[in-house]
């Protein structure tokens, strides 16, 4: 009975972006019938595959593609291993990425998937037969102008070179090139993208900075805090740094560290690098209270962890010009109402953290044209997407007189209706 | 016309909803008594002692995820 009760309380990411679909569907008077369409999945895929383990036995594992919409390209998304993938979760994270890659003006769809697996409990032989009797098993439908998986929770760069091997071996020879940009997120030996570990942050930075010119103000001296200290939130914190502003604050699931003359970035994450990826143990800072971090004394906050961190609860606190959304989801619907009506501005994580797929989009690319692109080339082709994105954004919000997250929506959704409208639904 | 008898495997009324629901079947996890997580965190290292995790959402995507 506990359980029941916990559940009807608890809000998911699902609910989230249909609420944020529907709401922007409305705003903007969608097509009805554009409307079903981007309401339902075009395709779900459930695979129930065995494979060998070490110890000679057979397991069998359930593997799931949700694929959303296709209609500006093929679809882009995830690959997670956990105990906790389920067609409800994938369908959630699809649809998600349909809007993601609309709105950054990619030529891509949105799907998810995964295998419900506790990656912890196997070899790594295991998990590679796991991975090729998985793709083995969706066959042809993934393809690298079908459907292409990424990595997600639990799965990296390598399991995308197994991905990447498993579907082009099964090609006849003069075919095997054209089929090994099926994933994206490869390691580089293997067709990855020089710069595709800095993406996310990368595009981060890139939308602040953007930010700051609408705004008219200058970065060089800005405070800012970062929440979570992985991937995303090193590497903001190294690109703003780049650009004069000063870490004061960075909290992780180990600890929240305050230092009001400014914390040294690159230190901070050779330390975690020896401490589990924990920020924990650092001298550089003091540790303080975590329920003081987001209303601490800056100027931006970049919240690049986890969903459901601003509520109604501390969004009173905020003393911040800017909330840049580095993770998906942390600023719930309540928190959101009371920080605009403060004045402060929100990036939402749609547009913020889009430089991680944009990454991978050039990716792709640059596999299917067999060339091989230098970093800063990279960095300065995520910057113009997510600049002009930004741009976009801004300009959708005042047409309709509404906030950023919904000028996201808007134009995602904007991209996808004008593409139903030209083309018509067959037959 | 519902029969008590015997399961119905085809039915001329039959009608499905077009719409995705969301249902909570994210696996859980018993950490402590009264205590359950959903999503990620169901099988995080951090979950005893997390800065971050929150008790009221289910958390599908996590940087600091172990």
């Amino acid at each position: 009975m506990e359980v029941k009760a916990q559940e009807k309380k608890k809000t998911g990411m699902y609910e989230n972006v249909m609420n944020q679909f529907n709401h922007a569907a409305d705003l903007m008077n969608l097509d009805k019938g554009i409307r079903k369409i981007l309401s339902s999945t075009n395709s779900e895929i459930v695979v129930h595959f065995p494979v060998k383990m070490d110890d000679g036995s057979i397991e069998t594992f359930t593997g799931y593609r949700v694929q959303h919409n296709n209609a500006l390209g093929p679809y882009k998304g995830g690959l997670r291993y956990h105990p906790t993938v389920d067609i409800d979760a994938a369908r959630a994270l699809a649809i998600w990425m349909t809007w993601k890659t609309a709105l950054a003006g990619l030529p891509f769809g949105g799907a998810k998937g995964g295998i419900e697996i506790d990656p912890k409990k196997y070899s790594m032989n295991e998990l590679e037969r796991i991975s090729r009797r998985f793709t083995f098993a969706l066959g042809d439908n993934i393809g690298p102008d079908l459907d292409i998986p990424a990595p997600d929770v639990n799965t990296n760069a390598q399991i995308m070179a197994w991905i990447s091997d498993t579907f082009a071996s099964q090609k006849s020879p003069s075919n095997r090139f054209n089929n090994l940009h099926v994933v994206t997120g490869k390691p580089m030996g293997s067709g990855g993208l020089e710069g595709r570990d800095r993406a996310t942050g990368f595009g981060v930075v890139a939308t602040i900075k953007s930010w700051a010119k609408v705004r008219g103000v200058d970065l060089k001296g800005m405070k800012y805090i970062v929440q979570g200290y992985g991937n995303v939130g090193y590497w903001t914190a190294h690109f703003l740094n780049q650009l004069g502003a000063i870490m004061v604050a960075a909290q992780d699931a180990s600890a929240t560290l305050y230092n009001e003359k400014g914390i040294d970035v690159e230190a901070l994450y050779q330390h975690s690098l020896g401490y589990k990826n924990q920020i924990e143990g650092f001298d550089g800072a003091e540790v303080i209270d975590s329920e003081k971090f987001f209303g601490l004394d800056c100027d931006i906050i970049v919240p690049a962890a986890l969903g459901n961190q601003i509520t109604k609860d501390n969004a009173h606190d905020i003393k911040a010009k800017l909330i840049a959304e580095g993770a998906n989801g942390p600023t719930d619907t309540d928190a959101e109402a009371i920080l605009l009506e403060r004045g402060v501005d929100v990036i939402p994580d749609i547009l913020c953290n889009s430089g991680g797929v944009i990454g991978s989009y050039y990716e792709w690319l640059q596999n299917k044209r067999s060339e091989i692109w230098k970093l800063d080339q990279v960095l300065d082709m995520i910057h113009d997407k997510v600049s002009i994105a930004f741009d976009k954004v801004v300009e959708t919000s005042k047409e309709y007189d509404t906030h950023w997250r919904n000028g996201a929506y808007l134009v995602a959704l904007k991209r996808l209706e004008q593409t139903y409208k030209e083309r018509g639904v067959f037959p | 016309m519902q029969t008590d008898f015997s399961t119905v495997i085809f039915c001329e009324e039959h009608v499905v909803k077009n719409e995705l629901k969301e249902f909570h079947s994210l696996q859980t996890k018993y950490i402590a008594e009264g205590k359950f997580y959903f999503g990620l965190c169901s099988t995080c290292d951090f979950v005893n002692d997390c800065n971050l995790k929150s008790q009221d959402s289910i958390i599908l995507n996590c940087e600091h995820y172990q």
